[in-house]
């Protein structure tokens, strides 16, 4: 390890713990203007789906695959429909990685014929 | 975590994730006093990070003899546990204007360096899903 990687990870680590400290600093000091506590309950939706979606929809980072022949967009759909009507997340993500993994599988073999 | 002497908040503030910050926040809220709520919290950060670093190190051990490894297909179980995650959280109109707000934007902005399509695509959930409450209504 180089004096230069050293460094990097010191910075690393201060800019992350500055981050998370911030707030636990300021504690009693600080109170969100309601607004901002209206807007912070959308963060975790607006985040984790601004993640997934490109994720799903081009899976190598370059080509549009809207079809039933993309793994990653079937397995997302089925993980959503098991979270909408069971609300479980372990079963949800089984059943997610369940669909991706078989339609890889069949894809792979229907290529093969 | 505001009524703490700061020598408790720095280790405190090094070891917040996600999981502990749900589990704190729970611990915190609850209805009994206990005086060591703060110790809950500590623990959970403890748990969450020895669990973290031997995960880590079993993937470096494994990453290293498992040859094709990256093409098992491993990171769509992130996009399992996000889809998981996010779609019970939909049940209201704005929860659901944010979701697609979010949605299009990243697709849109995805070209864009250092994950700023992200960024704005997070924000503009978050201001569609603020324009869509109703006037009055103080739940999502």
């Amino acid at each position: 390890m180089t004096a230069r990687e050293l460094v990097l990870i010191a910075g690393m680590t201060a800019v992350t713990f500055l981050i998370r400290y911030s707030f636990f600093a300021l504690g009693e000091h600080l109170r969100f203007p309601p607004l901002v506590r209206r807007a912070l309950r959308y963060v975790p939706v607006a985040v984790l789906t601004a993640i997934i979606v490109p994720m799903v929809l081009l899976p190598d980072g370059r080509h549009w695959q809207l079809t039933w022949r993309n793994p990653w967009l079937l397995g997302a759909l089925a993980s959503g429909l098991v979270a909408w009507f069971y609300n479980h997340l372990l079963a949800a993500i089984s059943g997610g990685l369940a669909v991706y993994f078989l339609s890889r599988w069949i894809l792979a073999a229907l290529a093969a014929t | 975590v505001a009524g703490l002497r700061q020598r408790w908040r720095i280790p405190l503030a090094f070891g917040l994730t996600d999981e502990t910050f749900v589990l704190a926040q729970l611990r915190y809220g609850a209805p009994d006093d206990s005086p060591f709520k703060h110790w809950y919290h500590l623990g959970s950060f403890l748990a969450m990070y020895a669990n973290w670093l031997t995960w880590t190190l079993a993937g470096i051990l494994l990453g290293r003899t498992l040859p094709y490894l990256e093409r098992l297909g491993l990171e769509f179980a992130m996009a399992a546990t996000f889809t998981g995650i996010v779609v019970p959280m939909l049940r209201s109109r704005p929860m659901l204007g944010a979701a697609l707000g979010a949605g299009v934007m990243a697709l849109a902005g995805r070209g864009l360096p250092y994950k700023l399509g992200l960024m704005l695509a997070a924000f503009t959930g978050v201001v569609i899903g603020v324009l869509l409450e109703k006037p009055g209504e103080d739940r999502p």
